[in-house]
C-alpha cells in the first residue's frame, strides 16, 4: 500500500476512499459564487427573478418559494423543443400568454433555489439536444 | 592540426570509459531490466491502491467553498457525498463539463479524471 493509502487508513479507517485535502498555501481559488450571483439573479422577498441561461440562448425566469413549493415560470420558452423533452408534461402556461409555469414536484431537500434554477437549465439543454440542435 | 574524426571519436569513448568505470575494473556492457508485465504476489509497486485522483468539488447552490478531494479506486459517488456530510438521496453530483449526472451508485473514480471539477447540487425533479 502507498503511503498516501497508509495515511488515509489511518486517519480514517479501513474502509476511507476519499480524502479532504486543503488548498494548497498561494494556490488561486476557485469561484465560490453560487449560481444565482453568477447568472444576475435578483431576490425581492420570496421571489427570484433572472435569466435561466443557455448555450442555445437566455430566457427570463421567475421563482416563487413559498415554504415546500416552488412556483417556477419561465418566459417565451422554446417549446418546440421543450415538446420532444419527456418533462413536456410539467409545463404549462401561466396567466400571461407569454410565461409559462414548470411545475416542480420533487424540491431541493435544502430548500435552495439554484438548484432549481441548475435544473431548468439544464432540462432545456437536454431539450435542445434532443431536437438534434448541438 | 586536423585530427581524424574516428580518432576524435574514439578519444572521447576513452574518456568516457576512463570517468565512468573504475580502473581496475572493465566495462560492464548494459543489460535491460526485465519488465514484468503481469503484478506479481507482494508486488506493491503495480497495485491498484498506488493510483489516486484528486477532483475539485463545488456546490453549485451555496457560497461554500470550493474544495479539493483524494479520491482512491472504487471510490461511488455516494462514498463522496456521504464524505462531504451530504445525504446521498438528496444530492447529485454532476460532471461539470456537460452536467451529466452520476449515479449515486457510480464508481465516480473511474469516470473521472485527475484534476476533474464536479458540481454538487439539491436533487430537483419536474413532475406533472
Amino acid at each position: 500500500m502507498s503511503m498516501f493509502g497508509r495515511l488515509l487508513r489511518d486517519a480514517f479507517g479501513p474502509h476511507a476512499k476519499v480524502m479532504r485535502v486543503p488548498m494548497p498555501r498561494g494556490a488561486i481559488s476557485h469561484d465560490d459564487s453560487s449560481l444565482l450571483q453568477q447568472r444576475g439573479w435578483r431576490r425581492n422577498g420570496k421571489e427570484y427573478s433572472g435569466p435561466f441561461a443557455t448555450p442555445f440562448g437566455t430566457f427570463q425566469g421567475r421563482i416563487e418559494a413559498a415554504g415546500d413549493v416552488f412556483r417556477c415560470y419561465i418566459k417565451n420558452p422554446p417549446m418546440d423543443e421543450v415538446n420532444r423533452h419527456p418533462k413536456w408534461p410539467c409545463f404549462s402556461r401561466a396567466d400571461d400568454a407569454t410565461w409559462w409555469r414548470i411545475n416542480i414536484a420533487v424540491i431541493p431537500i435544502d430548500h435552495d433555489v439554484n438548484a432549481v434554477v441548475l435544473y431548468v437549465e439544464r432540462l432545456l439543454i437536454e431539450a435542445h439536444r434532443l431536437a438534434g440542435k448541438r | 592540426m586536423n585530427r581524424n574524426p574516428e580518432d576524435t571519436a574514439l578519444m572521447t569513448k576513452a574518456t568516457i570509459l576512463r570517468w565512468t568505470t573504475p580502473s581496475n575494473q572493465l566495462p560492464v556492457p548494459y543489460e535491460p531490466v526485465p519488465v514484468r508485465l503481469q503484478p506479481q504476489q507482494g508486488d506493491n509497486a503495480m497495485h491498484d491502491q498506488d493510483i489516486t485522483k484528486r477532483i475539485a468539488v463545488k456546490y453549485v447552490g451555496s457560497t461554500r467553498p470550493t474544495e479539493t478531494v483524494i479520491l482512491t479506486p472504487g471510490t461511488t459517488t455516494r462514498d463522496l457525498l456521504i464524505r462531504l456530510d451530504l445525504d446521498p438521496a438528496g444530492y447529485q453530483v454532476l460532471d461539470a463539463r456537460n452536467d451529466k449526472d452520476f449515479k449515486v451508485d457510480d464508481v465516480l473514480f473511474a469516470r473521472v479524471v485527475d484534476g476533474d471539477l464536479v458540481h454538487i447540487s439539491a436533487h430537483v425533479q419536474a413532475g406533472a
